[in-house]
């Protein structure tokens, strides 16, 4: 496991950059797949940053990453106001200046969970592998998009 | 993370060519850039992306900006992206709006 508070600034996302890569590496990751994590990571902190009520040097989100063989989950909790990046629609994101980070964290992830608890934002996201000629089963988390009651950690601690 | 961005205007084509990152935290000279690349006139703007190593949505939006701050009749190339930040536009389907080629 490895885990990382952070204030949702832009100054974090370098070091949310790094910890992508960490847990890349650790499972194995190409370059497509690390930059999906990297990706994901970055637009669900940059999300909090914006609608973090209290300011963005306030907004603190801690991550915690779990990895085995060509895979990533990852939970995401801030308590900030709630926020579900799984059943808020999406702004128009043609001709109006919206929408696309929520647009790419949906179609990046292959698995979307959220769930609100103890007063926080828990949102839990998995990263497989995906072959580079975008086989499989088409991937994200666009069917596979949920409201999680629980929390399994079968993977690596 | 590191950004910049260079314009060049020849002959009714402006290039703008992007080395680095682009994401929130660099993404406001990009926007600075596409303003004064408008006002050149072009009939073509290439986005040369060969040296682009990290577009987040963030960047995209500077990229929707741009095309909106062109006359409809100006023709927009995204040129060279690498696989990543290929996928990353197709993710959103704005390469249906612009030209995304290999060379520009």
């Amino acid at each position: 496991m490895l885990s990382l508070l952070v204030a949702a600034t832009p100054a974090a996302l370098e070091e949310i950059s790094a910890y992508a890569s960490g847990l890349a590496e650790r499972a194995g990751f190409d370059g497509r797949d690390g930059y999906r994590l990297r990706l994901i990571l970055e637009e669900l902190v940059t999300n909090v940053a914006t609608h973090a009520a209290s300011g963005p040097e306030l907004a603190m989100i801690r991550l915690t990453g779990w990895w085995s063989p060509g895979r990533v989950r990852l939970r995401i909790v801030d308590t900030q106001q709630p926020f579900d990046p799984v059943g808020t629609p999406l702004t128009d994101p043609d001709g109006r200046l919206g929408g696309y980070g929520l647009m790419l964290v949906r179609a990046a992830a292959d698995r979307l969970e959220y769930r609100w608890q103890c007063g926080g934002n828990v949102t839990t996201v998995l990263v497989e592998h995906r072959p580079a000629d975008g086989g499989g089963d088409g991937g994200g988390a666009g069917s596979h998009p949920s409201h999680s009651d629980s929390d399994s950690d079968e993977d690596q601690r | 993370m590191s950004f910049t961005v260079t314009l060049t205007a020849d002959g009714g084509t402006t290039r703008l060519v992007l080395v680095g990152e682009l994401d929130a935290a660099t993404a406001q000279p990009f926007y600075d850039r596409i303003s004064e690349a408008a006002e050149t006139d072009p009939r073509r703007l290439v986005v040369d992306l060969r040296e682009l190593t990290y577009l987040s949505s963030a960047g995209l939006r500077c990229l929707v900006f741009a095309r909106q701050k062109l006359a409809e009749d100006v023709e927009m190339v995204l040129a060279g992206p690498r696989d990543t930040v290929a996928d990353t536009i197709r993710l959103t389907g704005f390469d249906r709006t612009v030209e995304m080629v290999e060379e520009g």
